[in-house]
């Protein structure tokens, strides 16, 4: 089986994907407790109004009559062309609610994955070429303060020093001067410690996992025949031992970096005040906005669907000993 | 038995570490020497039905006769010993059951645990983990029980840790020495007080609690589930396997966290149910390692042997799959127990856990507003939580470096 | 040992740091190839003859090993004096490997003519389509049929003969004055290894390269060898011209190695020393070195072989190893190794660390009776099977 029957099977693997996790959605929120319904019922039957009307007027109002299947058929159809919902709590729709919050989420995170992606498999590549010197230690020791370290916390305690104490960066984040001048000194000072917090975890967890798949190649006998051909260390490393490193490495870079950056990035503009989608997420769930709640998790959930997708595509063109058909 | 020809653990032919031959292994000893009892019961079995029954019967009790009422109330002189034991609480008591049990295995073959020590041994930071989470295990567990939980005490708000002053317009009202208009911390609170007077000490260790609770129940019914479903897939193969990993895998794409995170918020973050969600939707990986794990183990001629001799396709799995996976369980489990602490104090820090729980991250939160005047409230507990998951990390690198040196990077 | 050899070792020492404490896996290895002509190094698995093939040119891991002592002088240039730059400079270029798994021995990841144009251009100066054409000729050279298609295949899409050839072929890519060619035909199969191992003295009467052949195969060695070493735990124990070893073999281990070929020479019970014919590919590191201590005195006593000598006496343990010394054609007047005789003499350099080869020794413990004769106890030795000479 060639290359394209591989990608479009991956491809349709990843449409049932999203088309369970859709529907696994719409029955958690089917079952759930609808902690608004309550508040209306409430509300109504404090008025001196009837409980089971208004209920029925919430049920109207939120498309929530007819048959499940129905339902289910029109939260699929909705999602699918782009209707997200409204938000009630910022009278807006979901997706433009979203769109206005994700810029200032990739204002810090883009730098941070790149960032962690260089640094993580070029120290990890190094460690494995140094493997039981001292700067492998140096560097083994930091990753795993890097992974265990809570990102959450951290971003406060750099806060309480680079901020409050030394006040090198601002304590607020300034949404204004990141919306109009995103290129600037200062957004820049602002944007620093979100990076450094978001990256450090990031490029500890890369840097493990460079290390450890680098570690199986620095032995092999065709970087013995690289070497012996002639080839420098530094040939040796960038040419020989990272492309087949980043064979697994880029299902763990997906996997795991992803996972990583995306939850990660919600703790810290909680800590560091950015309103990306992270905080929008988290005013959702206080002001028990479902839809926006439903909208700011899919966000991620789809990201990660589609990073899975061309991760299994990397790997069908980066390694040509891969058996299509197996997959 | 497979076990029986190889050199001792300790013996001197141990010359090359690689080799798989040279090293005995756990389960190649003792599960089947188990086996070999056959219907007759052995102490321990004994030992665990008498365990469970009084378990039972405790719960039974709680929920039937004690309902609403303290599950044990002692009252000795002026103190009262009083304990109203919670779902989580039942949890968390089945949970030490089941590992007191599983260790069992380790304390019948002493040979065999101080060869799995020695190797151990090697890692110091990780021997020093150890003795930090049994420090942390034994406060969390008996310490809680006997601290006065933490109250609010609005007066002695905002004290310093002791050895620490502050500007004495911080606190609420200085309950230590005052020098040089600066407020020292005492001994009363010696990690500081909350914006509320909460002493930090005990925030700590009941948070501990907290942590544990989370990490150790959820970890073991991730461990239940990902080896029913790893072993179920590997040994059936076929449509059963592919079924039961394609489901892996779509579990394994919904990010953990926002998973966690939709679930918390539309069922309620109470422990309870955070525990029940990480338990049961954070064993993917886990299967994953023992399907695979698994698969190899199906290939070695004692299984075979034993199907051959007329085994029941879940007598083999459980009798002779299971045990010879437990290194990778093992391993994998000790690693999964800090990603669920780190998920437990995250959803506590944005306000998804119980609020009533004295959870870490809870603390932390509170801290927050007070960094530039009050720093240690958000700083201890953090460094509790931080000093937690590296010893976890570091102890499970150490364990698979001993039990599992096929492994580099577990997934 | 003239000066002007193409290759010269000189009292190479190797260490490897293990878990076990350091392991010397070469010691005070000396021998010499000239221009033209190929050398055999022989040993069972863990005599460390991998070690030295993987010092000359420093391609041995560092660490775990290092090298502790001796010289390496190649064409007059001490290569041990070298940078890794400018030992990168001499690698592929000058000196070339083969190394023995071709199983591993090819980056899976890219094409074999990729991997080829590498070696082309890391020495040569030509632009890509020319040493693509290079590479087809090379391919075409090494006796690959369809070069010019076979150039885009990757590595796992070959057999395991084709890929050794397309091993060599990377390794002629840059013209080399010596092939150091480390158990190129072990790992494939029999009819596959003589076609390998006769491309190999075809390119080198071509070329007129040297080659240190890496071998535990004693079959090879009488087929291709001008000379041969014999190294045992790390030390040479015979060398001199391969007449001289196959037919008056005099080390005690040189004969059980002998011995151990299947329908030749006559069994003997005491020495039943085969060398390792299944030497996994892991042969280069300390793992399978033997694992002598260079710290414990016991072992560094007497002679490395006496444990497993048939011939051993009182004079082997004392002192250190044996040093080498000459073996004269008659096999009487014991000489020191470095006077050496008059050219054309197969005896001409034939040296062996054996004390009953010292000048007050007695060859004929070895050789049984009478050394003149060919019928010694321990049989003749003949190259090809032929009658000897």
């Amino acid at each position: 089986m060639g290359l394209k029957w591989y990608t479009a099977r991956r491809v349709a693997w990843a449409g049932v994907v999203a088309f369970v996790i859709l529907t696994v959605t719409f029955v958690l929120l089917e079952h759930a407790p609808d902690a608004q319904l309550a508040r209306v019922q409430f509300q109504a039957a404090a008025s001196g109004r009837s409980a089971e009307a208004a209920a029925e007027a919430y049920a109207r109002r939120r498309g929530l009559q007819g048959p499940l299947w129905e339902r289910y058929l029109e939260y699929l159809g909705n999602l699918a062309s782009g209707d997200w919902g409204w938000s009630d709590s910022r009278s807006q729709p979901v997706v433009t609610a979203i769109l206005t919050a994700l810029p200032y989420s990739l204002l810090y995170t883009i730098p941070a994955v790149l960032l962690s992606t260089v640094l993580g498999i070029g120290i990890g590549l190094y460690s494995a070429f140094n493997q039981y010197t001292k700067t492998d230690y140096a560097a083994t020791f930091v990753a795993f303060f890097g992974v265990s370290i809570p990102n959450f916390w951290f971003g406060i305690v750099l806060l309480l020093v680079f901020a409050v104490r030394l006040g090198w960066v601002p304590v607020l984040f300034d949404a204004e001067l990141a919306r109009t001048r995103p290129l600037s000194l200062a957004n820049a000072r602002q944007l620093a410690l979100p990076v450094f917090v978001l990256a450090t975890s990031a490029i500890a967890s890369t840097m493990r996992y460079a290390r450890a798949e680098a570690l199986e190649y620095v032995r092999a006998a065709f970087v013995k025949t690289a070497r012996a051909k002639g080839a420098s260390d530094w040939r040796i490393i960038t040419r020989h031992v990272l492309r087949p490193t980043l064979v697994p490495l880029s299902t763990i870079l997906v996997g795991d970096l992803l996972g990583v950056i995306l939850s990660a990035s919600y703790l810290v503009e909680v800590v560091f005040g950015i309103p990306g989608l992270g905080r929008l997420s988290l005013d959702a769930i206080r002001r028990q906005d479902t839809a926006l709640v439903l909208g700011t998790t899919l966000v991620p959930v789809f990201v990660a669907v589609v990073g899975n997708l061309l991760q299994d595509l990397a790997y069908g063109w980066l390694d040509p000993r891969i058996d299509y058909g197996d997959r | 038995m497979p076990g029986d020809e190889r050199s001792g653990p300790g013996g001197g032919d141990v010359t090359d570490p690689t080799s798989d031959r040279s090293r005995e292994r756990f389960e190649d000893v003792d599960w089947e020497t188990i086996d070999a009892d056959g219907r007759r019961v052995s102490t321990t079995q004994l030992l665990a039905l008498v365990a469970g029954g009084l378990y039972a019967l405790a719960l039974a009790y709680d929920v039937l006769l004690a309902a609403g009422d303290p599950t044990v109330e002692v009252v000795v002189a002026e103190s009262r010993f009083l304990w109203d034991a919670t779902g989580v609480d039942w949890l968390f008591v089945a949970t030490l059951l089941v590992l007191g049990f599983a260790a069992v295995p380790l304390a019948r073959n002493r040979r065999l645990t101080a060869y799995y020590w020695q190797r151990f041994r090697r890692h110091r930071l990780a021997v020093l983990s150890l003795v930090y989470l049994v420090v942390i295990f034994l406060l969390g567990t008996v310490g809680t029980l006997f601290i006065d939980p933490p109250t609010l005490h609005v007066a002695a708000g905002y004290q310093p840790p002791v050895f620490l002053s502050v500007d004495v317009s911080i606190p609420t009202q200085c309950l230590g020495p005052v020098v040089d208009g600066r407020c020292q911390g005492t001994w009363r609170y010696p990690l500081g007080t909350t914006g509320s007077g909460k002493g930090l000490l005990a925030l700590a260790i009941f948070g501990m609690r907290v942590s544990l609770q989370v990490g150790l129940i959820a970890t073991l019914i991730s461990v239940t589930v990902a080896t029913a479903v790893g072993a179920t897939a590997a040994y059936a193969g076929g449509w059963v396997d592919e079924v039961l990993m394609r489901y892996v895998d779509v579990q394994q794409t919904f990010p953990t966290f926002f998973l966690f995170l939709f679930l918390a918020y539309l069922y309620g973050g109470s422990l309870f149910v955070l525990i029940v969600i990480f338990g049961l939707t954070g064993w993917g990986g886990i299967a994953r390692i023992v399907r695979s794990e698994a698969l190899q183990r199906r290939e070695e001629t004692y299984v075979q042997a034993a199907q051959s001799a007329g085994a029941s396709g879940a007598s083999v799995v459980w009798r002779h799959i299971v045990p010879n996976v437990s290194n990778s369980i093992v391993t994998a489990a000790t690693l999964n127990v800090p990603v669920l602490i780190l998920s437990e104090a995250a959803l506590s820090f944005i306000g998804l856990g119980d609020v009533m729980l004295p959870s870490w991250g809870q603390t932390i939160a509170a801290g927050r507003g007070d960094l530039a005047t009050a720093w240690w409230i958000s700083t201890i507990p953090g460094l509790f939580l931080f000093a937690t998951i590296l010893a976890f990390n570091f102890l499970g690198d150490a364990l698979r470096d001993a039990l599992d040196p096929r492994q580099e990077v577990g997934r | 040992m003239s000066d002007e050899s193409l290759l010269r070792v000189d009292d190479l020492t190797v260490e490897f740091r293990t878990d076990q404490g350091v392991v010397r896996a070469v010691d005070g290895v000396s021998f010499d190839v000239e221009r033209g002509e190929t050398v055999c190094l022989v040993g069972e698995s863990g005599s460390g003859k991998t070690v030295v093939g993987e010092s000359i040119t420093r391609v041995l891991r560092e660490p775990p090993g290092e090298i502790r002592g001796g010289t390496v002088h190649f064409d007059g240039q001490d290569l041990r004096s070298l940078s890794e730059a400018q030992l990168g400079a001499v690698r592929g270029d000058r000196i070339a490997h083969v190394f023995q798994n071709p199983q591993d021995s090819l980056n899976p990841v890219y094409t074999v003519g990729w991997q080829l144009i590498e070696a082309v251009q890391l020495h040569a100066d030509v632009s890509k389509r020319e040493a693509r054409a290079r590479a087809i000729d090379f391919l075409d050279r090494v006796g690959i049929p369809d070069p010019a298609s076979r150039v885009d295949d990757y590595p796992h899409e070959l057999s395991g003969g084709m890929k050794q050839r397309v091993a060599i072929a990377m390794a002629l890519a840059g013209d080399p004055d010596l092939l150091i060619a480390d158990e190129p035909t072990t790992a494939l199969d029999v009819t596959i290894q003589s076609r390998v191992l006769g491309l190999l003295e075809e390119i080198q009467s071509e070329f007129g390269m040297g080659i240190l052949l890496v071998t535990h195969d004693l079959g090879v060695v009488a087929d291709v060898a001008d000379r041969v070493v014999v190294l045992y735990q790390g030390r040479v124990m015979e060398r001199g011209d391969v007449y001289a070893i196959f037919d008056r073999p005099a080390h005690p281990y040189t004969r059980s190695l002998l011995d151990s070929i299947p329908g030749r020479g006559a069994p003997r019970a005491s020495a039943a020393t085969a060398t390792d014919s299944a030497s996994g590919p892991a042969d280069s590191g300390a793992n399978n070195s033997t694992l002598t201590d260079s710290n414990s005195a016991e072992q560094s006593a007497g002679c490395c072989f006496r444990d497993r000598c048939p011939y051993a006496v009182e004079a082997c343990r004392r002192g250190g190893h044996p040093p080498l010394y000459h073996v004269s054609g008659s096999g009487n007047a014991a000489t020191p190794a470095e006077a050496a005789t008059a050219d054309g003499d197969p005896d001409r350099e034939h040296a062996v660390s054996c004390v009953h080869f010292a000048p007050d020794g007695d060859p004929t413990v070895v050789y049984g009776t009478a050394v003149d004769s060919d019928a010694t106890a321990g049989g003749s030795y003949s190259r090809d099977g032929s009658e000897p000479q």
